[in-house]
Formats: structure tokens, sequence, C-alpha cells
């Protein structure tokens, strides 16, 4: 493939995505990090991060060479979850920040997301702005006694780990029976802190898939495999919560007590009606996203005063709405949550602490706590497949969706499945079962009817890719 | 307790960061929510109760002064038993400010303010914790969400003694500071620009050349080992530093976000609505404005929420006003749409203009008809064809 002389080219869904190595050099890498240095001036101090996977290092060493040449200093976090670079950012005082990491796709593809001083994930506005000056070679060079300089801040983390466990209720923690949690870290580096912070919490932490993992191996996490392990160990050792965190850290899938993982509408539910802090504050809105289920919406007037604000799901969208909005708690349907009083941003290990908070107040199993909720109405369906097609069928569908262009549809990664959104119908969600070889099509219309159309064209899609 | 208390607010702010919205007035005469923001100093200070407040000016200082003088004229002043002073002084720094007043302050303890920040910092609660901790000096402080380094940086120990300062440190500082102390803290505090002090601190300041408190008076007081506090709360504090914050500014002002702190006018009932003169203005209009007044609008305009629109101002039909912020004496035509953007003072904006995200207006200029202004900054006095 010829050389990349226009972001544009690579730039997916609001972020630059291509396949490491092969379009996303670390040629191109250091170009786009001279590029993001000139965008924030010679005076900008940024923080890099990025996941783990020769990969990223790769590309972030290449990339700090360009950044460094524009003199632009450099805050070296090495591996680290994309929740700790957005809290280091913030910390630190930092004008940006920006993180390597993999895509769940299983084509190897690498992305790299840029952040401004609050931590918020870069707008495509910003994102253009920075490609002006790479497709334009206006790149700012520092001459040689002003190159930027890279400070190695080796003990972020344990800043990280000590700070975040003072934005809940500590004596919670100590005052009840000891909790049990099972923590499956993706071998992502969320390894590195979330355990860490459970454990001094008096939190007894089953954590699995908690290390770097250098196998050369194509196989991204969490998958069908790990999604289902995680759900046997949280059952098998009577866990009270069961914790499957994506690769960078940022999000996570829940299990209750009885194995069963809590959809996105239970979990917004959840802290509306159990944390004290949103649930008292009903004058700030609640931010969520335009493809977020009705039922929260409902919920919302059911407890009465709520402002509900919805926004279109983009990166840093839900952050900035919370922002201008002054908001007091956001919840995005790719399971990310945003407690404002922590930062505009969502972090899968700040969301289980104020899960464990909530559990630990109330004493009630979770699985007891949302059992009440309403559900919406739905048109289901569990079409029956092999294992392996239950395994692929995500990436399947992203992959029809992109390759063959399918107009009015856009699609949402919700971990462990799919979130079709078909204009002026609403929206599909296609996930794997849990309990037997199907793969499970909830729709939720614009009325009922809309709804068994959009069951039909999931269907349909299913049986084109199995 | 408040008997024993008087203010001095530092008005000397050039705003040069808010250009072009300060290239006629200083940056406590920019109006948040109609109103100027010396007076949000100058109501954050009486509602706690004090009676005494010193105002010193520097730039356009006697433009600020006749503006004060008028807005709080001796009849109303002494109607809420409040006394405002404005004397001719010319000071080089926050702390020369206060030894060029240090003769009109007569009272036990002092609270030093700004005039260019928007707060509803608990001000009672502050002094009271200075008189508590039997202080010195006491700062008011805050944790911060994104640029630290453009401030100065605090640590505290356990008692809120305040152990070391860090003046708009580097990011390195601040990562070697945390590790040194206050890991624990999620974020950075910082100092937020209020001050109690003891009467007692005038004796050095006035014995002293000492120019800026963050800078000098506040290192030397923890060298010296003066008992000094920092008061952290979660509070709202919003610098009002440039034109994107000056538009929150607004906005949260009209949420009441601020509050006591309210914008100018009459509240109508629970509504956030704000009538100037409690003159109803003739135009449809959402929840989250407010109205200055003698204003006209022509048929089918709408004023959408978390709008601010000023005085003696002409609108024309068929114009919508979004999130945005309309000074005074401004002229707008017909099928305008404003959307989360500022007109300075005395514009004129043609028929059919689109101005939207973050346009900013400087004052008395001129937008001709047709003109879409898409996140544009333009010049004070200038005409756009």
């Amino acid at each position: 493939m010829s050389e990349i002389t226009n972001l544009k080219d690579i730039i997916n869904r609001g972020r630059i995505q291509a396949i490491g190595n092969e379009i996303l050099t670390p040629e191109l890498a250091a170009k786009i990090g001279a590029a993001f240095g000139t965008y924030l001036g010679s005076k900008g101090i940024a923080v890099i991060a990025r996941e783990y996977s020769n990969n990223n290092r790769m590309l972030k060493r290449a990339f700090i060479g360009g950044l460094m040449s524009s003199g632009v200093d450099i805050l070296n976090l090495h591996s680290a979850p994309v929740s700790v670079l957005q809290f280091s950012i913030r910390r630190f005082g930092a004008s940006a920040g920006a993180y390597f990491s993999s895509v769940s796709t299983g084509k190897m593809q690498n992305q790299i997301r840029f952040y401004d001083s609050s931590g918020i994930e870069f707008d495509i506005k910003k994102l253009d702005s920075v490609n002006e000056y790479l497709r334009q070679n206006k790149i700012n060079r520092a001459k040689p006694l002003d190159v930027g300089a890279i400070t190695d801040i080796p003990h972020t983390q344990d800043i990280y780990r000590k700070a975040i466990p003072q934005l809940v209720d500590q004596n919670l923690f100590k005052n009840k029976k000891q909790m049990h949690v099972v923590c499956d870290c993706s071998y992502g580096p969320g390894s590195i802190v979330l355990p860490g912070i459970l454990t001094s919490l008096k939190v007894d932490v089953i954590a699995i898939n908690a290390y770097e993992n250098d196998q050369k191996s194509a196989e991204m996490y969490p998958n069908l495999r790990s999604i289902k392990s995680a759900v046997n160990i949280v059952k098998a050792s009577q866990a009270d919560l069961g914790v499957i965190l994506d690769t960078d850290g940022s999000r996570a899938l829940y299990i209750d007590e009885t194995g069963k993982i809590l959809t996105f509408e239970e979990l917004m539910m959840f802290f509306m009606k159990y944390d004290p802090i949103i649930s008292s504050t009903k004058e700030q809105p609640i931010i969520t996203t335009k493809t977020a289920s009705k039922i929260i919406g409902e919920f919302a007037q059911e407890l009465g005063g709520f402002t509900l604000l919805k926004t279109r799901n983009f990166p840093g969208e839900i952050s900035r709405e919370l922002r201008e909005q002054r908001g007091i708690f956001g919840g995005a349907d790719t399971m990310k949550f945003y407690f404002p009083n922590y930062g505009p941003f969502s972090d899968g290990v700040y969301t289980t602490l104020k899960i464990l908070e909530i559990l630990a107040r109330e004493k009630i199993p979770l699985s007891a706590l949302i059992r009440s909720f309403p559900r919406t109405i739905h048109s289901y369906k569990s079409i029956s497949t092999s294992y392996e097609n239950m395994s692929t069928c995500k990436e399947s569908l992203r992959e029809l969706i992109q390759t063959q262009g399918k107009a009015n549809i856009d699609y949402q990664d919700i971990i462990i499945g799919m979130k079709l959104i078909f204009k002026d119908l609403g929206w599909v969600s296609i996930c794997p079962s849990m309990h037997a070889n199907a793969v499970e099509l909830e729709a939720e219309g614009l009325n009922a009817e809309k709804s068994e159309i959009l069951i039909a064209k999931a269907e349909e899609f299913i049986q084109s890719i199995i | 307790m408040t008997k024993s208390w008087s203010a001095v607010i530092l008005a000397g702010g050039l705003g040069s960061r808010l250009n072009p919205l300060t290239a006629k007035i200083c940056k406590p005469m920019v109006p948040v929510g109609n109103k100027p923001m010396v007076d949000y100093a100058i109501d954050h200070l009486r509602y706690a109760g004090i009676k005494k407040i010193i105002i010193v000016v520097k730039h356009l200082g006697d433009k600020l002064r006749n503006l004060i003088q008028t807005t709080w004229d001796s009849k109303r002043l002494a109607e809420i038993g409040l006394e405002v002073l404005v004397p001719h002084v010319d000071s080089k720094g926050t702390a020369d400010a206060v030894r060029k007043v240090s003769h009109l302050i007569d009272t036990d303890n002092f609270v030093v303010s700004m005039a260019d920040i928007v707060t509803n910092l608990p001000i009672r609660e502050f002094m009271e914790f200075h008189e508590k901790k039997n202080a010195q000096a006491t700062v008011s402080m805050k944790r911060i969400e994104e640029m630290a380094t453009k401030y100065g940086n605090t640590l505290l120990d356990s008692e809120s003694r305040i152990i070391r300062f860090l003046e708009k440190p580097s990011s390195e500082e601040i990562y070697l500071s945390a590790l040194t102390g206050g890991a624990s803290d999620p974020l950075p505090i910082i100092n937020t620009g209020i001050y109690c002090f003891k009467h007692d601190i005038l004796k050095l300041i006035n014995s002293s050349d000492f120019m800026d408190f963050g800078k000098e008076v506040f290192p030397y007081l923890l060298e010296h080992r003066y008992s000094l506090y920092g008061f952290v709360r979660n509070y709202y504090w919003l610098d009002v530093g440039n034109p994107t914050t000056y538009l929150w500014s607004n906005w949260d002002v009209l949420r009441l976000y601020g509050y006591p702190i309210t914008p100018y006018g009459t509240r109508q009932g629970n509504e956030h609505i704000w009538y100037l003169n409690n003159e109803k203005p003739t135009v449809s209009h959402d929840n989250f404005v407010c109205f200055g007044s003698d204003n006209h609008f022509g048929d089918n305009s709408y004023i959408h929420e978390l709008s601010v629109i000023g005085s003696h101002c002409q609108i024309g039909s068929n114009t919508h006003i979004s999130r945005s912020v309309i000074w005074d004496n401004c002229k707008i035509g017909n099928n305008v749409q404003i959307e989360q953007s500022v007109i300075a003072d005395g514009c004129t904006i043609g028929d059919n203009c689109v101005i939207r995200s973050n346009s900013i207006i400087g004052p008395n200029a001129t937008i001709s008809s047709g003109i879409t202004l898409d996140a544009q900054t333009i010049k004070e006095d200038s005409t756009i064809h």
C-alpha cells in the first residue's frame, strides 16, 4: 500500500486506525507525532501511554520521536490503562495525551487516540487540525537545543491506586463483610491497577488473565471463551461481582452473582436509583447516547425529576456534553459510564468501585437490586449456530457493514456483541448466548412492528455470515 | 463575627485573554448574566455579612470607578448598610494594592478577593475556618480538573496547614510533589485567589517591598513559619479566562450554579428567567434566559435556553438566539441564527446571517447581511462584508 499522506484515509469513526506495521508504520507514527506536536505548540506537554503488545510499543516509540522533534515535552507512562492516562493528564496539568492500543477486530489493527487537557478524547475537528499539519507537511521542527524532553513517571500507577479509592466511601468497604470479586483483566494493563485497588479496599479478588501475554496470538480479549470462563468462575466461586475489563480499561462487562451479564440499561438504572449523589442531584442532567434504550428515559421519569439528554456516540461526545451541560452522570451503550465528580471520562476501574460501593451500602445481592427494573418492549429471537460462528459473529458483522457500506446502518461495539442501528427503525443487539450454541437478537424498534422488521433484518445478516 | 471583617477586591485585571470582548472595557466590567463581574465579587462579600469593601482599580480605572459608583450609589449603600470605597491608588501587584489601601482597613481580619472570577465559595465558612485556626493567612483552594500548571499549586498537611507552594509548576514538579506528599489526592489543589488575613499581616506588607501574594508574600510566610492554612472545599469556581469559559460562566449563572450569586433582574417565580426592571420582553423564550430592558423584538423571533440578552437591543423578525450572550445596544436583523456565540456592545448584524460555534464578535463590529461565521473571532470596530 502506498504511503499515507492524509489521515482521513485511516480515520475510522473518529479515530486513527490501521493495520500495525503494514499501514500504520513507525515512519507514519513519527509523522503523526510531529503533526500532533505542531498542533500542541512547542510549550506543550503530553502524557503518552500504551496497551501491551509490541506493535503498540513500536508505534509509541516512533510517535514520541516525532513529538519530541516538534519541541513538545513528554511524560512517558509506558503501559497503562487509558483511564490512567486521562487521570495523569489532569493530575499533572499536562496539555494533552496520546494512547496506543489495539482494535478488537482480530486483524491486528492499532489505533492512536488523542486527549485534551481535561482528559477528553479529541473530536473530529481537532483530529482534522492535526491532519492538516501532516497533509500539508507543515511540521514545526524545534531547533536542536529545543527538542522536547522525555520524563518517565513510573510511580503514576501508585498515585492512581492511592487516589481513586478516595472517591468512594471507604468506610463502607471496611465495615461490611468482605466482598468477593472475579476480575478478568483481558491481558490488558488494567491488571496493573484494578486487583491492587480492590485488595486495598479489603475486597477478596480472583484475578484472571492479569498479566502481559506475549504469546503471538491474534486472539483478542475479551472474547466469547474468556467471557464464558469468567461467568463460570463467578458462579463457582460465589463471587458478589464479576468484572471483565476491556483491554484498554475504559469499560467492562459486569456479572452478577448468578452469572448474568448486566446490560447497559440495567447498569444505568442501577446507578440512577442507588448512587446517592446521582439520585439526589436531579437538577443536573444525565447524558446518554441517542441509541440508548427508551426504557432509560421512562425510568428517569418514574424516579421523577431527572432530565435525560441524548447525544451521538462518538469519541469524547458524552464527555463534552457532560461538561457543557454540567451533567451529573453519563452512560454510553458501549458500556461506558461517566462520573463527573471523578472525571469526564469512562474508567472501568472507577465504575467497578462505584458498583461495589453500592453493593456494600445496600447489603443486597446485585441480582436482587436489578430484579425490579423495568424491561423495554423488545422483540427477541435466538438463532442456533456453531460455537465457531458465535465466536466470529461480531467481527463478521462489523466487516460486513464496513466493507459493503451498508447504507443507513450504524453499529456500536458492546464488548460481548454488536448493536446495529437502522435509521428510522431502531436498534437490534446481536450477542452470543452464554447458555447455548446460539446467537441472541434483541430489538427495540420505534414501534412493535418495526421491532419485528429489525429482527428480520438482523437475521438476514446473521444468515449471510454463518 | 463579621463586624470584625472588611474586604479588599482587586479589580485591576486587564482581561487580555478575553479579547476582543475586553477591547473597550476591563475584565471586571465584563457582564455575566447582564451583571458586571465586579458586582459578583461585591455581592459575594456582602452576602457573607461584610459591611466595608475597598475596591482597587487599575486598567480603565476611571471607567470602572464610574460604573461601581453608579451601581452602588450612596442611597443604595445606605439602604443595605454597606460601605464601598474606590480609592485613587496606583498599584503594581496584588500585595502592593493591599499596601496602598492598608490605611483603610480597620478590622481585625480582612478578606482579599478578585473581580474576575465567578464563584460561590462559602465565604462565611471560609472566614470562620480562618478564625478557628487562628491563622495569620488562609488561602481558598479547590481541586482543579485541568491545566493545573496555569495556577499556583499547594500541598497541605492533615491539619490543612500549607506545607508547600508551587507557583505555576511544571507537570514534572506536580508529579514529584505528588510522590512526596498528597499522592492520595485525585486532583491537584490550586489557589483560587481569595484570601483571609489577620490585620497584623499589614505590618509585614507595609514594611516590605513585596508586590505579589502568590510569588512573594505566601512563600515568605511559609518560610518564616507563619500560621498559614488552606481552605479546600468543593464549590463552584470558574476562572473566566477565555471566550469559551466566558460563555460557560453565563450558562452556569443561569443554571444557578453560582447561587446565591444570580443574574441581574427579577427572577420569574421558580423559573430560571430574569427580567431587568421586571420588564417582560415581547418575544417568546425558553427557560434559562435573562433579559435587560428596553429591547425591541420583531415577529416570530425566539430566544432559546442559556441565552442572555442585554439592554437597548433591536432584534428583527424570525431571528433565533440560542446558548449565546448578546451585550447592550446591539442591532440584529431579520432571519438571523445565533448559536453558542457572544456579541459585544454596539454590534450590528445584518439580515440572514448565521453566527455559530463559539464565534466572538468584538464591540461595535458590523456584520453585513448574508454572512456566516463559524467559530470566528471578529475584532472590535471591524466590518465584515
